[in-house]
């Protein structure tokens, strides 16, 4: 197969980010436009085109199928003459338009809707091993990128695949994973959870398998800029300057660059690189976008992006409770977010997600295992210390089935508390894979 | 400013500010910075702002409650920052009222806030996504 690159006439209702626009119908000097070509960055540029033009040229892609190399025909007596017909139009795309990115979240009449096929104890092992593989990914990206090597973005479909069949198999095994935080490799770690929770949130939206994954790859790859910020500046501890502020804040313009020098980067997580900072009131970066003209995925990385950001713990700060990170997205909405995603990511991630140290009000400490989809504030929960905080019988409590305390008390969550208080690390329980006392296999 | 080192120390319910809760007003270097109001009880408050302040370990803040025809308002109350968190998308500050420091009749007012808002607030239904 060989792609050639044409010139196709479209009309400007046909127009969408992205296109390379290379002709007009009437003189570039007839109209306001400076650039004699140009691609399609936001929809202000198809508003002028819009006003301005009844069609343009756009730059096109045209695949073909070239027949086989055939030998040489035999001369002679048997020499018969065959002609060799043109080669085969299979496809016909606009250049950097291979799809029509969604503009809004499933309706209720197309919703996928997703059941866990096994539980988050028997799927940990393998979300575990997902977890480090793509960690590792990441940081050789970010460092590969710093060294001048190009992006493989087969390298990163992959990463989201293994991610995205954990997610769809068992929601809350890689949730538990987002709550462990390694100061020393937040920016790896940030993108890597953003991703996890991106996917888990398109999982939640109703959205089919290939979406799910295509904004996975755009949260994996939201922050890929950051590979252009020096290291000392990013791990820096301690508030940025003012320069070093703007700097970071040029993270978002790297990224699209560096994206759209690749020759097979999908142009949504181009624009998601590009556009998650924007906000819905205007006043976001790099282009203090409006509403509408910010695209639907990066509203959702903008969710993802903001709560990993908050509940993580960078080296210069300390990291805050999911229910922090939520009452300021609840907060924002609106304003920084979009309302309607904004109310369903609080619903898909709940006060207390997967893997959050929580202390009753009985005074015993626990960690959420998994969530009911329709009560939240009613999880499953390992108990892993008793009221005096002493590690006690390590036992599963259903909080959906009222589960009662020694004294028949019902058991009521008082508040999360950071991983660590009290000696209690979730890193203890994923490395035995979920192995309470007295058992010698998974929970299930 | 200082991190916070009584996370778990705090015991009072840090109620979710409403729609009756107004945005509020930072004060700090001779300079006003308007803050989203986040979560709030009668001793702090959490807010979050997309403007960079100056970092300082002191500030003093104004905010406003209207419900039906009751309005409180209280402005220039001194506060100590306890944690400061800042992101790319905009900064969180914990702030503890300099409870010593206020007029009996204002800490009044911060305490009536703090009933109003409890009585508005569900516990098993933070968000008010249940009614959705």
């Amino acid at each position: 197969m060989s792609k050639t690159v044409k010139e196709l006439e479209v009309t400007v209702d046909q127009l969408e980010l992205g296109m390379r626009v290379v002709r007009l119908d009437r003189p570039w000097i007839e109209t306001d436009f400076l650039m004699q070509g140009f691609i399609i960055q936001d929809q202000s540029d198809i508003d002028a085109l819009v006003r301005q033009c009844d069609s343009v040229y756009i730059e096109a892609i045209y695949e073909t199928v070239a027949k086989p190399e055939r030998r040489e025909a035999p001369k002679g007596l048997f020499a018969r003459r065959r002609s060799v017909p043109p080669p085969v139009k299979v496809a016909v795309q606009p250049a950097g338009s291979l799809k029509k990115a969604r503009v809004a979240r499933p309706a209720a009449g197309e919703k996928v809707t997703y059941i866990n096929k096994i539980n988050t104890e028997r799927e940990l092992p393998a979300a575990r091993n997902a977890y480090s593989s793509a960690k590792t990914v990441v940081k050789n990206i970010m460092e590969g990128i710093r060294i001048g090597r190009m992006l493989d973005m087969n390298q990163a479909r992959e990463t989201v695949d293994h991610i995205v069949d954990s997610i769809l198999r068992s929601k809350d095994a890689l949730a538990w994973l987002t709550k462990i935080k390694d100061k020393d490799e937040y920016t790896a770690e940030h993108s890597l959870n953003v991703c996890i929770l991106s996917a888990t949130f398109a999982r939640h939206l109703g959205h089919d398998e290939k979406e799910i994954r295509e904004i996975a790859l755009c949260g994996l790859l939201h922050d890929v800029g950051k590979s252009k910020i020096p290291d000392e500046i990013l791990n820096k501890e301690g508030r940025f300057t003012d320069e070093e502020f703007d700097l970071m804040r040029q993270h978002t313009t790297f990224g699209r660059n560096l994206l759209m020098s690749l020759p097979n980067a999908d142009r949504i997580a181009i624009d998601v690189a590009h556009s998650h900072h924007e906000r819905l009131d205007g006043n976001g970066y790099p282009r203090g976008l409006q509403a509408h003209q910010i695209p639907y995925n990066a509203k959702v990385i903008a969710l993802t992006d903001s709560y990993d950001a908050i509940t993580s713990s960078r080296c210069y700060d300390r990291a805050r409770a999911s229910m922090e990170a939520l009452d300021i997205i609840y907060k924002c909405k609106g304003t920084q977010f979009d309302d309607e995603l904004a109310l369903e990511f609080i619903k898909c991630i709940g006060i207390y997600p997967p893997g959050s140290v929580v202390e009753f009000t009985n005074g015993e400490v626990g960690i959420i295992v998994s969530t009911d989809e329709k009560n939240k504030l009613r999880p499953r929960v390992i108990i892993v210390l008793d009221a005096d905080k002493n590690p006690g019988r390590e036992r599963i409590v259903d909080l959906n089935k009222g589960a009662v305390d020694d004294n028949q008390q019902q058991y009521i969550i008082a508040r999360e508390i950071p991983n660590g208080q009290f000696g209690v690390d979730i890193r203890d329980y994923l490395k035995k894979g979920l192995v309470i006392q007295g058992q010698s296999k998974p929970l299930g | 400013m200082t991190t916070d080192s009584s996370t778990n120390k705090r015991k009072l319910v840090r109620l979710l500010c409403n729609a009756s809760f107004g945005d509020s007003v930072l004060t700090c270097s001779e300079q006003s910075f308007v803050a989203k109001s986040i979560n709030y009880n009668h001793q702090g408050i959490c807010v979050f702002t997309f403007q960079r302040i100056p970092e300082v370990d002191t500030l003093e803040i104004g905010f406003s409650y209207q419900q039906g025809n009751e309005e409180v308002v209280v402005d220039k109350i001194p506060c100590q920052v306890v944690y400061a968190l800042f992101t790319e998308t905009g900064d969180q500050f914990g702030l503890r009222f300099l409870w010593d420091d206020i007029d009996p009749a204002v800490q009044e007012r911060l305490r009536r806030i703090e009933a109003l808002l409890e009585k508005n607030s569900d516990d098993q239904d933070r968000y008010g996504l249940n009614h959705q």
